[in-house]
C-alpha cells in the first residue's frame, strides 16, 4: 500500500522549495536552481522517519466506530480466562490506604491510556483509553481515535465513564494519563473532576516497597517479579506514538492492534498487581 | 515638554521625527527651568520606580559646577555637548478608582498622577491597546499597575507582565508586593521562571493575579501548557509588554510570533486582553509596537514627570600615538572622571561594555574609595552572573544613597530601581543610540542637574560616534525592526502553534494566511489533516527545539576543556559560527580571550582552552554573491545601488592574527571549513568600469577603496541598524559571483575564483567590483531594505567616517587595520574615492 506522504503535497512544493534553499546552508552543490528536487527529497529525508518493517494490516480496525474517528472495542473476559490470569478480586475491597467504607468490586475503575507522545503539553494526543470495570465479570473496553478529530467523542466517552465518579486504579495514572486526559477536557471545555477522584495508583505502594530492591519500579518489572508473568511478543509501549502515527499516514493497523493489546495487558496486570497487593500488603498508598 | 537647549560646540537642528520630539536631546528652542511643582501635598509626588535616593544640598547645584570645572580642564577631551534644560511636572487628577488602591496609592505618596499616566489611564478606559515611550524614571509602571490592580480588585482580573530579564521582573513584583501590603489589598502577584520550584507553579497558574515572566518561559512553558492555564487565561484582562525596543531584530521577531500565539490562546479561551506596551526611547515606539503585537496601538509619548538639566559630554581619550591612531584607554578616563565625581560628593553610575571590564573597574575604584575594610563600601559592582540576593543588596543600597559609585553591564540599562543619581559615565559607546540615551538617562534627578559622559574606546563605531558628536545629537533614535515573516522562524511558530491548538481551515496566524505551512507540515509527518483541519500527531515537544534568539537550528556551543572538564560557555548562531569558531579562532566572551583548538562541525561543537596571548584574529572569508532577483535600484554617480535577494556562498580561507593596541598584522592561519550557503536580501552598489578606469590608474587600488569602503560602511551601516556587527554581512566581488576580494594575510586584496584558486587582477578583461552588505541570517532580517532606504546616510556617514579620521592612511577606526610595513599603500585616500563615486 502506497503512503500519502510519499508524493510531495503539491500545494506546499513551493514553500518546500524555499526553505530547502534557505536551509542549504553548507550543501556543497552550489546552484542554488540546478537541485531542487533533491533538496526536498534531502528535506523528506531527515523529516520522516523510516518506515516501519513490521506488517503493515489490512486497514481496518475491528470494533464499532461510535463517533466519526472513534472506535470501541467492546470484550468480556471469559471466567476462566479470568481466573488463569489471576484476576479474581474478592467482591468487596478494603485496602489499608482507603479508610472510607469497603470498596464494592463495581465500583472500581482500572484505566490506562497510550498517547502520541510522553513530553506532555497540549498538542499531546490521547489515541488509546482502555477502560476495565466488573460487570458480571470482567469487562474491557478500548477507545481507539481513528481520526484526531475524534477527540471530543473520546471525551465524552471518557465521561460517561467516570460519571458515577468510580474509584480509579492506575500505574502512574496521577502523574502521567490524568494531567493527560485532563489537558483532553480542557481542549474540549469539559471536566470530569477526575483528578479529584479516590485513585488509586499502585505505582505508589510498589516504589515504596521495592524501589531500594528493583533495578527499576516498572509495571512490566512488577509483573515479572511480584506476578511471575512474562509478556510474549509484547510491543512496548514506548512503540505507541509511531503505531498511531503510522496508521493515520499509512493505514497500518497491525502496530497499532498491537498497542491495544499491550494496552489491554497492562490492565490485566493492574487487577492482579491489586490482587497480590491486597493479599501481601498493606503497603500503603501516599 | 521636553525643553532642550544645544550649547557650546554643537549646533543642532530640529529635525526630529514628530513621534519621537519628546524625548530628542537636541531642540534649539529655549525656556526657564520651572519652578516647584504645584503639588500641595506635603509629600513628593514620587513616581513609583523613584526611590528616595540622597540628594545633594538644595541650594548649591553641585553637579553642575562639577560639570563646568570638567569642561574647563579638560577642554581637549571633549568633542561636543550637549544640555537638555529642565522640564517641570504636569499632573492630572487621579480618577476614579478603587478606594482600598487609591488608599495604597496615598500610604505611597501618589495623590495625582502625571499628565502621561493619566493619558494612559484614560486610553485604557476606551478599550484602546497602547505604548508608552517616556524617558526613564518617568513613572511608567504606574501606567499599567494602576489599571492592572484596579481591575482585578473591581471585578477579579488577571494581567500577565512580560520582561526581558529575570531582574526586572523580581523588581515589578517587590513593587506590586509593597503597594499590595500598603492596604493589604490582597492581589496576588508571582514571578515564573525558571527558578520557580515546580511545587509552587500550581499556585502561581491557579491563583496568580499578576503573573510575571519572561518571553522564553510563554514560549516554552505556558503557551504549549496553555490548559493548565485555563483559569488564568479565562481570566485575563491586561497582557503587560516592558521595554518592547528590547524586542528587535531576531530575538524580536520571534517575539512577535510567540505573541501570535498567545493571542490565539487567549481567543481560544474566549478573551481579548488589553495590551500595554512601553518603551525606552526609540524612533518608532507606535509603529515597532504595533509590528510586535500584531494590533494597531495608540501611543503615549509626553512624559509630565519633571525632570533637571540634564549634560551630555562626548570624550574621546587623549592620543598617545596619533599615526597609528592610538589612544588612551576609556577605562582610564571612566576611572578618572569617577573619581573626581565621587570626590565632589556626586553619585555616580559607570557602564561597562563587559563582566571583566566592570571587574576592572571596580577594582580600580574601591583601591581609592574602599580601602578601610572596616567602614562600609563607598563602590560596588553589580552584573549579571551575581546572586539575586546580591543584587537586591546592592539595589537597596543604591536606593538608600549609601553608595558613591556602581558599576554595572547593560544589566543596570533597563528599569530597576537605583534611586537618582547624578553622574553617569559611559566606558565605550553601547551599541546603539537608544541604548546611549538609555544609560545616560541613569542619572537624572527632578531638580538637579544630571551629568552624562560618552567615553569612546578604541574601535571604529566608538571612534566615529564621537568624533561626530552631531552625527549623534541630530539622528532621531533608531527605529527597532523586527520581521515577523521570516521563513523560518515563522515555520518554528506554526508549528509550535500547531502543537498549542488544532488549526481549522479558515484560521490564520497574526493575519497570515498559513495552509501552505500546515500543508508542508503534513508532508514533514507533524500535522494530519482531516478534511479542514490539522492536528499535531508528532511525539516531540516542538518549544525545546526553537530558541527565541537565532534563526536557523544548528547553534554551535562553545566548549571549555581546560582542565579535563566540559562546560559550555557559550552558543554560536549558524551563520556567524564559521567566522568566528574557526580552529586557531580567539573567541571572545565577555571580553576573556579563548582559543579554539577543535572545531567539530557537525556536531555543532567548538572546544575552547583559556588563552593569553596578545592578539585578536580575524576571519579572511571569501564571500561571493549573486543576485537572483532585484527588488530596488537607484542610479548613482557613477554606477547603480540595488536591493535583492542573493545567494551567499562564503568560503574562509583563513585568519590574520592582529596584535592589540598596535593592529599589527603577526601571522596567518589556514582554516579548512565547508563553505556555508546562505539565501538572504542584501543590498549593493557597483560603479560602471569605466568610470572606475578612469578614477583609479592602477585596479589595486580600487580594490583597496572597495575594500576599506566595505568596512566604512559596514560600521556605519551597524550604528544605522541598531544591530551587532555580526547579524550584517559585508563583501565585495563582481556582481556575477565570477569572483570574491578579500583582505588577505599579508594585508592586501586578493580575489579568488569560485574555485578558490587566485585571480589575477590587471589580466581581467573587465573590473567590476560590487560592494554589498547582506542580512547574515538565512532569509534575512529586515535589516537590508531600510538600510538601502537610507543609502545617502550611510554613504555619508562612511565619508564622514574616513574623511575625519586622523590616522595618515588607514586604520581600525576608519577602513581597517593596516600593516605597519606597508604605508606607501594609501586605502583611506581609496575609500573616500570610491564612496565618492556611489553617491547619488
Ligand atoms: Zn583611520
Amino acid at each position: 500500500m502506497h503512503g500519502i506522504a510519499d508524493q510531495p503535497n503539491p500545494s506546499s512544493a513551493t514553500l518546500a522549495h524555499r526553505l530547502g534553499l534557505l536551509r542549504g546552508r553548507d550543501v556543497r552543490p552550489a546552484s542554488p536552481d540546478s537541485d531542487i528536487a533533491q533538496r526536498i527529497a534531502r528535506l523528506k529525508l531527515l523529516a520522516t522517519e523510516a518506515r516501519p518493517s513490521t506488517p503493515r494490516g489490512d486497514g481496518r480496525l475491528p470494533g464499532e466506530t461510535i463517533a466519526p474517528g472513534l472506535v470501541l472495542i467492546e470484550r468480556k473476559l471469559g471466567a476462566l480466562q479470568a481466573l488463569k490470569l489471576r484476576l479474581d478480586l474478592p467482591e468487596t475491597l478494603l485496602p489499608d490506604w482507603h479508610e472510607h467504607n469497603p470498596v464494592p468490586r463495581e465500583r472500581l475503575l482500572f484505566f490506562d491510556t497510550e498517547t502520541s507522545g510522553l513530553n506532555g503539553g497540549a498538542g499531546l494526543k490521547v489515541f488509546m483509553l482502555g477502560v476495565l470495570r466488573w460487570r458480571d465479570g470482567w469487562t474491557l473496553k478500548q477507545y481507539i481515535l481513528s481520526d484526531p478529530d475524534g477527540e471530543g467523542a473520546l471525551v465524552e466517552a471518557w465521561l460517561a465513564e467516570v460519571s458515577d465518579q468510580p474509584v480509579l486504579v492506575s500505574y502512574n495514572g496521577k502523574r502521567f494519563d490524568i494531567p493527560a486526559l485532563a489537558t483532553l477536557e480542557r481542549l474540549h471545555g469539559e471536566s470530569s473532576g477526575a483528578a479529584e477522584f479516590a485513585h488509586w495508583d499502585l505505582l505508589y505502594p510498589v516504589r515504596r516497597r521495592f524501589r531500594k530492591v528493583w533495578p527499576n519500579c516498572r509495571l512490566q518489572t512488577a509483573e515479572r517479579l511480584l506476578l511471575n508473568k512474562h509478556r510474549v511478543d509484547d510491543m512496548p509501549g514506548s512503540e505507541a506514538p509511531r503505531a498511531w502515527r503510522d496508521f493515520l499516514r499509512f493505514g497500518h493497523t497491525h502496530a497499532l492492534l498491537e498497542i491495544a493489546r499491550h494496552n489491554r495487558s497492562d490492565l490485566e496486570s493492574l487487577i492482579a498487581l491489586l490482587r497480590q497487593i491486597g493479599t501481601h500488603g498493606p503497603w500503603t498508598l501516599p | 515638554m521636553s525643553l532642550a537647549q544645544l550649547a557650546v560646540k554643537v549646533e543642532c537642528s530640529n529635525n526630529a521625527s514628530p513621534q519621537t520630539d519628546e524625548r530628542s536631546w537636541p531642540r534649539s528652542s529655549t525656556t526657564s527651568v520651572s519652578p516647584q511643582p504645584p503639588s500641595t501635598a506635603a509629600q513628593s509626588i514620587a513616581p513609583l520606580t523613584q526611590g528616595g535616593g540622597q540628594t545633594s544640598s538644595d541650594d548649591v547645584d553641585v553637579a553642575h559646577q562639577w560639570v563646568s570645572r570638567i569642561k574647563r580642564k579638560y577642554k581637549s577631551c571633549i568633542t561636543g555637548e550637549a544640555v537638555v534644560a529642565a522640564r517641570a511636572a504636569r499632573f492630572a487628577p487621579m480618577p476614579d478608582l478603587d478606594p482600598r488602591l487609591q488608599a495604597a496609592l496615598r500610604a505611597r505618596g501618589i495623590t495625582q498622577l502625571y499628565s502621561h499616566q493619566a493619558e494612559a489611564w484614560a486610553a485604557l478606559r476606551d478599550g484602546a491597546d497602547i505604548v508608552v515611550a517616556t524617558p526613564t524614571a518617568s513613572g511608567k509602571t504606574l501606567c499599567f499597575n494602576g489599571p492592572v490592580l484596579d481591575a482585578a480588585l473591581k471585578s477579579g482580573a488577571k494581567a500577565m507582565y512580560l520582561f526581558p530579564t529575570k531582574a526586572l521582573a523580581q523588581d515589578q513584583v517587590a513593587e506590586l508586593l509593597e503597594l499590595n501590603r500598603a492596604e493589604d489589598l490582597g492581589v496576588r502577584a508571582y514571578t515564573f521562571d525558571g527558578d520557580t520550584p515546580s511545587d509552587a507553579r500550581q499556585a502561581v497558574r491557579t491563583k496568580g493575579d499578576v503573573v510575571v515572566t519572561n518571553p522564553d518561559m510563554l514560549h516554552q512553558a505556558i503557551l504549549p501548557h496553555h490548559t493548565k492555564w485555563a483559569q488564568f487565561f479565562s481570566a485575563l484582562r491586561f497582557i503587560v509588554i516592558d521595554e518592547v525596543h528590547t524586542y528587535r531584530g531576531v530575538f524580536g521577531s520571534h517575539v512577535a510570533n510567540v505573541l501570535r500565539r498567545l493571542h490565539r490562546v487567549c481567543a481560544f479561551y474566549g478573551v481579548r486582553p488589553q495590551i500595554i506596551c512601553c518603551s525606552a526611547t526609540i524612533g518608532n515606539p507606535r509603529e515597532h509596537a504595533t509590528e510586535l503585537v500584531g494590533r494597531p496601538m495608540r501611543a503615549i509619548l509626553n512624559s509630565g514627570a519633571p525632570s533637571g538639566e540634564q549634560h551630555l559630554l562626548f570624550w574621546n581619550p587623549p592620543p598617545i600615538n596619533p599615526d597609528l591612531g592610538i589612544r588612551a584607554s576609556a577605562r582610564s578616563q571612566v576611572s578618572k572622571l569617577a573619581r573626581l565625581a565621587v570626590k565632589a560628593g556626586l553619585k555616580s553610575i559607570l557602564f561597562a561594555q563587559s563582566r571583566l571590564m566592570v571587574e576592572v573597574l571596580t577594582k580600580y575604584l574601591k583601591d581609592i574609595f574602599d580601602r578601610d575594610p572596616r567602614k562600609p563600601a563607598r563602590v560596588r559592582a553589580y552584573r549579571g552572573g551575581y546572586l539575586p540576593d546580591e543584587r537586591r543588596l546592592t539595589e537597596k543600597l543604591m536606593r538608600a544613597g549609601a553608595i558613591d559609585a556602581i558599576v554595572s553591564t547593560s544589566a543596570l540599562e533597563l528599569g530597576v530601581d537605583i534611586g537618582a543619581l547624578d553622574v553617569s559615565l559611559l566606558c565605550g559607546y553601547p551599541g546603539s543610540v537608544a541604548a546611549t540615551r538609555q544609560r545616560l538617562g541613569r542619572a537624572g534627578r527632578r531638580q538637579q542637574t544630571a551629568v552624562g559622559v560618552l567615553v569612546a574606546g578604541s574601535d571604529a563605531l566608538d571612534q566615529f560616534v564621537v568624533r561626530n558628536p552631531q552625527y549623534f545629537l541630530e539622528q532621531s533614535p533608531e527605529h527597532a525592526r523586527i520581521d515577523k515573516e521570516q521563513l523560518l522562524i515563522l515555520l518554528d511558530h506554526i508549528r509550535c502553534a500547531s502543537f498549542e491548538l488544532p488549526f481549522s481551515e479558515n484560521d490564520t496566524f497574526g493575519e497570515r494566511d498559513v495552509r501552505e505551512f500546515l500543508d508542508y507540515l503534513v508532508d514533514e509527518g507533524v500535522l494530519h489533516r482531516n478534511g479542514s483541519r490539522w492536528h499535531w500527531i508528532d511525539d516531540s515537544y516542538p518549544a525545546n527545539a526553537v530558541s527565541l534568539r537565532s534563526v536557523a537550528d544548528g547553534n554551535f556551543v562553545v566548549v571549555d576543556r581546560t582542565g579535563g572538564k566540559q562546560t559550555i560557555l557559550a552558543e554560536v548562531d549558524f551563520s556567524s559560527a564559521a567566522l568566528t569558531l574557526y580552529e586557531g579562532a580567539i573567541y571572545m566572551i565577555q571580553s576573556i580571550p579563548w582559543q579554539v583548538e577543535k572545531l567539530d562541525w557537525t556536531g555543532r561543537k567548538a572546544y575552547v582552552t583559556r588563552t593569553h596571548v596578545d592578539y585578536y584574529t580575524d576571519a579572511i572569508d571569501y564571500t561571493r554573491l549573486k543576485p537572483l532577483s532585484q527588488f530596488e535600484s537607484a542610479k548613482s554617480r557613477c554606477g547603480e545601488a540595488q536591493l535583492g535577494e542573493v545567494h551567499v556562498v562564503r568560503r574562509v580561507a583563513g585568519y590574520k592574527k592582529i596584535r592589540y593596541y598596535s593592529h599589527e598584522n603577526i601571522g596567518y592561519g589556514p582554516v579548512n571549513l565547508p563553505d556555508q550557503e546562505l539565501q538572504t536580501t542584501a543590498l549593493w552598489w557597483r560603479v560602471e568600469p569605466g568610470a572606475l578606469d578612469e578614477a583609479f590608474p592602477m585596479r589595486f587600488e580600487a580594490l583597496d577603496g572597495f575594500l576599506g569602503a566595505s568596512y566604512a560602511l559596514h560600521t556605519v551601516a551597524t550604528l544605522l541598524s541598531m544591530c551587532e556587527p555580526r547579524d550584517l554581512g559585508k563583501a565585495v566581488g563582481s556582481g556575477d559571483s565570477e569572483w570574491s576580494a578579500t583582505v588577505s594575510g599579508k594585508g592586501r586584496g586578493e580575489l579568488r575564483n569560485a574555485a578558490g584558486e587566485p585571480v589575477d587582477l590587471q589580466a581581467m578583461a573587465e573590473f567590476s567590483p560590487a560592494v554589498y552588505l547582506y542580512d547574515n541570517y538565512p532569509g534575512g532580517i529586515g535589516q537590508s531594505r531600510p538600510l538601502y532606504e537610507r543609502r545617502q546616510e550611510l554613504l555619508s556617514g562612511a565619508l564622514n567616517l574616513v574623511r575625519n579620521c586622523r590616522c595618515s592612511a588607514g586604520c581600525p577606526a576608519c577602513v581597517g587595520p593596516i600593516l605597519q610595513s606597508d604605508e606607501q599603500r594609501q586605502p583611506k585616500a581609496s575609500a573616500l574615492k570610491v564612496l565618492g563615486l556611489l553617491v547619488a
